[in-house]
């Protein structure tokens, strides 16, 4: 096994614009995938404020800390940003590092058309927010932009458009490049079957993107044509319908909301092997569950549209989308299997696994009512449909990205993220964000209709929004910890070696940070814990030396 | 102290986290809405059920959870290997047979809600139609030759309904989709542009129920608020003679020559325009709604049989000035075209 | 760790590499592109079946000439370009320049004869849904071949300089595309000028 030293060769001092130029530049999905990330931390960090403004309007029945229109921009931009320049590509960022080392290969297999799906995120995500700097604003008509509301609104309105044409053009092109590399850049002996669960989740993804996103495209280019070129697609007045553009919508919606969870269910199925030191219970049920999803994920997009009266067979719809919930619930059996008769290592990147099974499991279930068109009547378009889809997303996603940074963070620059601070981040960002959305589910069944900018005093909505808008100040103090933890990390430096947690994929196989071409030598794959096998042929060759790394 | 810094795997620490899970879980089923007419209390009762089962499933799991990992935290010194096992075929399979169990025994309750939810009574007492647009609902007493309406921005619908009578409710929109929400009784349906929608429900409850626009509209989509009474059916008779009746004791002074009407925030700034019969008399309408379209037309009455008079539609800030045609004396009703009679009024052509 | 175990995974990884990278990038690139199309072709089917007559009453009946001239246009060049795909696979390329041009001479002549036929239509884009869904769609259909001859003419470029003698794949990723397109071209011809009733 290699041994781990800082390569210098990778920090040569050379002229400043020369590396930054090299970045700008870069083909190497590593430096991509670390651009990536860096990019939708950005844009995180814009999201949040944006979604802390909206909780401050809302401490305050009547408030006037914003104005409606304010709050109408502050919310579609917010969705916008997190949904499709936060989640997925923070997800795509993992992808894009992670992949190519855990299959063994050099690199992605088209990396300059890597690097221009990377490019084209920051093009339209500032595409969408220069709406603010134009008249009349930004967009203001939800990040689903119902018609015809969303023909309404000027410029802004088209930006965005244009903007969310753009990501979703690089998330195809970076989809496409996910599946050929891993179906044709796997390591010799690595067989399908033995591919690491984040590489299974970021090819279920792709496959979701490439037939889910152009679908939302067509809608994009139908909406922006009634907008400016006289189309009447969506227009009832002159034959079209709204129906077109919420069927349209949500049957990328919904897969769409698989592209955000799958990754992050890879993430925590690499995290909890790991740390309960055992390989993945039931591995092949978790792929099969995968795959049902990833099926299954294009069968249900009408319940978002159970309360518009558009469609006939509710039934359907409402037995799709529960029958969904049996392959997801298959993941939990597999990560407590997992856990089940472990030895448990409560670090970090753990820590966050878990919290994420903690909270997707809330949001696995909330849903359950909502997946009930009768029920849904009741809550569908309150606050509940908000504590639902941020227990997903927030609960679960962002919980997984950030056990991702924790785990992988060693891997990408060849240094430790503090433990302690690690764990106020954790424990921080668990309880407030508990108190941001537990009480959203009381608002929505108290009947708070989402994206309100204003609510009455005697509705007896306050108390409970309060809560929310404390508990998304602690959140915001926990990213503030986190961003603290990684200067004083960065600066410390606490080496850590080529494998520090003794996990068990190819991309532990290599030094860390990994060379510009990831590998000197591969272990010889014979399972889906290549990594695990040469560590146990090398404690039992060398009875009792350890290898690299501790 | 010692609790919280023994390791999350503390007994004691787990204790209080599984408490702090486990609290609003206990307090949760309460919060419902118990629905003021038969099929919400289904649906209030199928939120209960969902609790049962889905509450048995989360405790289950968490608890599964927690234990795990308390019992199987990896001790100090202990650096020998967990047992390296797989998981068998038959158990795998078995973890998608019991969310499929789960999801079976569930499935079948929501579809008996949703049959009677659905339901459409075919003798309905009351037929309303309501109509919603930016930002407003307006309601349609068809078969009363009743139209009640909210002031946008300056008061909220206000609608009686019979206790105990079917009431159909037919659900359309002038511009964008709307939804028509009444938290108490626990249901909300759309009102799409080119698409009515159509239900029933017989409220059994007397009171004064809130509602308001669930789907986002634009830019005063939190104002689209409503009131809902739920009276007796006398009170109800009554309510709706008051309100035909009070449509005729509206008065305000002629002004010969001219009149002017301001819209501003979808309201006209009178219900009242007067004129004098016989004098040529030019009519200034000003739109003060930034970007929103309005315009001015005078009818025979509300149901618009015959219509006397409009101007063009013009966007605002902007007015226009035309001439009036020649009215016989009598009431009238005007409205603008756009808005309907959220922004309307009785023309008054006095005798010379 | 057995032998069974190392067949097996030889046995995949021979699998694997058959397909070219970027023939197996295209065949993907073009499931997306059809689904974009399919969203178009739902909505299409949605508004025709409510329609009682297609086109419906106040659009003009479409002049069949030279739409009709245009997709056999297209329909023939399948075979060229089959010849393409048959020349880099079996003679190492030799030939292969004449039948890329051919396929490129036949997909110019389709651009002339649809831009010609869109020149008389007597309706224009803002005339209601049948107007929006005409537009939008032949007008995308359109800018795809156009997509696909710009392919054609970089294919060809790469066979001037000798290049397909030595890989396969550019020829048969634009193999790949190019049915694509016609394909594409037939169905909007069925849908626009076959199904006037």
């Amino acid at each position: 096994m290699a041994v781990t030293e800082v390569r210098e060769e990778a920090m040569a001092p050379s002229p400043r614009g020369g590396r930054i130029l090299e970045w700008l530049t870069t083909t190497d999905h590593k430096k991509i995938g670390i651009m990536y990330l860096v990019n939708s931390f950005i844009f995180f960090a814009v999201g949040g404020i944006l979604a802390l403004l909206m909780r401050t309007q809302l401490a305050q029945p009547d408030n006037t800390f914003l104005s409606a229109h304010a709050y109408n921009e502050v919310f579609t931009i917010h969705g916008t940003i997190m949904i499709f320049l936060v989640i997925f590509p923070f997800l795509a960022g993992f992808g894009n590092y992670i992949v190519p080392l855990q299959i063994g290969a050099l690199d992605m297999a088209f990396p300059r058309v890597n690097a221009l799906s990377f490019w084209l995120l920051p093009v339209g995500g500032l595409t969408i927010l220069s709406g603010f700097f134009v008249p009349g604003g930004a967009a203001a008509a939800g990040w689903t932009a119902y018609v015809p509301l969303s023909t309404q609104g000027g410029t802004g309105q088209d930006l965005w458009i244009l903007g969310l044409m753009v990501v979703g053009t690089a998330s195809i092109l970076g989809a496409i490049n996910f599946i050929v590399t891993i179906l044709r850049m796997r390591a010799p002996g690595l067989t399908m079957m033995r591919l690491p669960a984040f590489t299974w989740a970021t090819l279920s993804t792709s496959l979701l993107v490439v037939l889910a996103t152009p679908v939302v495209t067509a809608a994009l280019v139908m909406l922006l044509s009634d907008r400016r070129f006289g189309t009447t697609f969506f227009d009832p007045a002159h034959g079209g319908s709204v129906g077109y553009y919420l069927n349209t919508f949500w049957f990328f919606g919904h897969p769409e909301v698989y592209m955000l969870i799958l990754g992050a269910w890879g993430i925590v199925s690499e995290i909890i092997p790991v740390f309960a030191g055992k390989p993945l219970y039931g591995y092949k049920g978790l792929v099969l569950a995968f795959l049902l999803v990833t099926a299954l994920s294009f069968t249900v997009w009408a319940h978002h549209m159970f309360t518009t009266g558009l469609i006939t067979n509710l039934s359907f719809f409402s037995a799709t989308t529960e029958m969904i919930s049996v392959p997801t619930g298959v993941l939990f059996f597999v990560w407590l299997g997992t856990l089940w008769k472990g030895k448990i290592r409560f670090e970090v990147p753990m820590l966050f696994a878990l919290g994420f099974i903690a909270m997707f499991l809330i949001g696995g279930i909330d849903g359950v009512w909502m997946a009930s068109p009768a029920m849904d009547y009741a809550i569908h378009d309150t606050f509940w449909v908000v504590a639902h889809i941020h227990y997903v997303l927030f609960g679960g996603t962002i919980f997984g990205v950030f056990a991702g940074i924790y785990f992988w963070f060693p891997k990408m620059s060849g240094i430790y993220l503090g433990d302690r601070l690690g764990k106020w981040h954790f424990w921080l960002m668990l309880i407030g964000f508990n108190l941001t959305f537990f009480p959203m589910h009381i608002l929505g069944i108290r009947g708070m209709p989402r994206r309100i900018a204003l609510y009455g005093p005697t509705r007896g909505w306050t108390f409970l929004n309060q809560l929310s808008t404390l508990g998304s100040y602690l959140i915001a103090i926990s990213i503030i910890v986190f961003l603290v933890n990684l200067f004083l990390s960065v600066r410390k430096r606490r080496r850590a070696g080529d494998d520090p947690w003794q996990a068990n994929t190819l991309e532990w196989a290599t030094t860390s940070p990994p060379p510009a071409y990831n590998f000197d030598r591969l272990p010889p794959v014979r399972s889906n814990r290549p990594v695990y096998d040469a560590r146990m042929k090398a404690t039992a060759a060398a009875d009792g030396a350890t290898g690299g790394g501790s | 102290m010692r609790g919280l810094r023994g390791g999350p795997s503390s007994p004691r620490r787990v204790a209080v986290i599984a408490a702090a899970l486990l609290v609003p879980l206990a307090l949760a089923p309460g919060c419902a809405y118990q629905g003021i007419a038969p099929t919400s209390q289904k649906v209030h009762d199928l939120y209960v059920t969902i609790f049962v089962l889905a509450g048995a499933v989360f405790t289950g799991v968490i608890l599964w959870l927690l234990f795990s990992l308390v019992a199987f935290r990896r001790r100090k010194g202990d650096e020998g290997q967990p047992p390296q096992r797989e998981g068998r075929a038959p158990i795998v399979v078995g973890f998608f047979l019991i969310g499929l169990a789960i999801v079976s025994l569930l499935f079948p309750f929501g579809e008996r809600v949703l049959a009677s939810v659905d339901a459409v009574n075919p003798n309905p007492q009351v037929n309303i139609r309501m109509e919603g647009f930016q930002w407003e609902w307006t309601a349609y007493y068809q078969g009363e030759g009743l139209v009640v309406t909210g002031k946008t921005l300056k008061q909220p619908l206000v609608f009686d309904v019979p206790v105990d009578e079917p009431i159909k409710m037919t659900l359309v929109s002038r511009d964008v989709m709307h939804e028509f929400f009444v938290p108490a009784l626990l249901f909300m349906r759309n009102a799409i542009p080119g698409h009515p929608n159509v239900f029933t429900f017989t409220p059994t409850q007397l009171g004064t129920f809130p509602g308001q626009c669930a789907q986002f509209c634009g830019l005063w989509h939190s104002r689209m608020s409503f009131v809902m009474r739920v009276v007796s059916p006398i009170d109800y008779q009554a309510w709706v003679k008051a309100e035909k009746e009070a449509v005729l004791k509206v008065t305000c002074p002629a002004h010969p020559g001219n009149v002017t009407i301001t819209a501003k925030n979808i309201s006209w700034n009178t219900n009242c325009l007067s004129i004098v019969a016989g004098q040529p008399t030019t009519i200034t309408v000003v739109n003060d709604d930034a970007g929103i379209n309005h315009n001015f037309a005078i009818f025979d009455s509300p149901d618009r049989h015959q219509k006397f008079f409009q101007t063009g539609q013009f966007a605002g800030v902007a007015s226009h000035t035309d001439q009036l045609p020649t009215l016989p004396p009598g009431h009238y009703y005007f409205q603008c075209q756009v808005h309907g009679p959220a922004m309307s009024g009785v023309f008054i052509v006095n005798p010379a | 760790m057995s032998a069974r175990a190392v067949d097996r995974a030889e046995f995949d990884a021979r699998a694997v590499r058959g397909t070219s990278s970027s023939v197996m990038a295209m065949v993907l690139f073009v499931a997306s592109e059809t689904m974009f199309f399919i969203a178009f072709f739902g909505i299409y089917a949605a508004v025709y079946s409510q329609q009682p007559a297609w086109p419906p009453l106040k659009i003009p009946l479409p002049d069949m000439g030279l739409p009709t001239a245009g997709v056999i246009v297209m329909a023939v060049s399948v075979i060229p370009m089959a010849l393409v795909v048959r020349s880099v696979r079996t003679r190492g390329g030799a030939g292969v320049t004449k039948w890329l041009v051919a396929t490129l001479v036949l997909g110019v002549a389709f651009c002339v004869l649809q831009i010609a036929g869109y020149s008389s239509l007597g309706f224009g884009i803002n005339d209601g849904i049948y107007a929006s869904l005409f537009y939008l769609m032949n007008g995308l259909g359109l800018a795809h071949v156009i997509g696909g001859v710009v392919f054609l003419v970089m294919v060809s470029q790469q066979a001037a300089a000798g290049e397909l003698a030595l890989r396969r794949d550019p020829a048969e990723a634009l193999a790949v595309y190019w049915l694509f397109v016609v394909a594409l071209t037939i169905a909007l011809y069925v849908a626009f000028f076959a199904a006037v009733s």
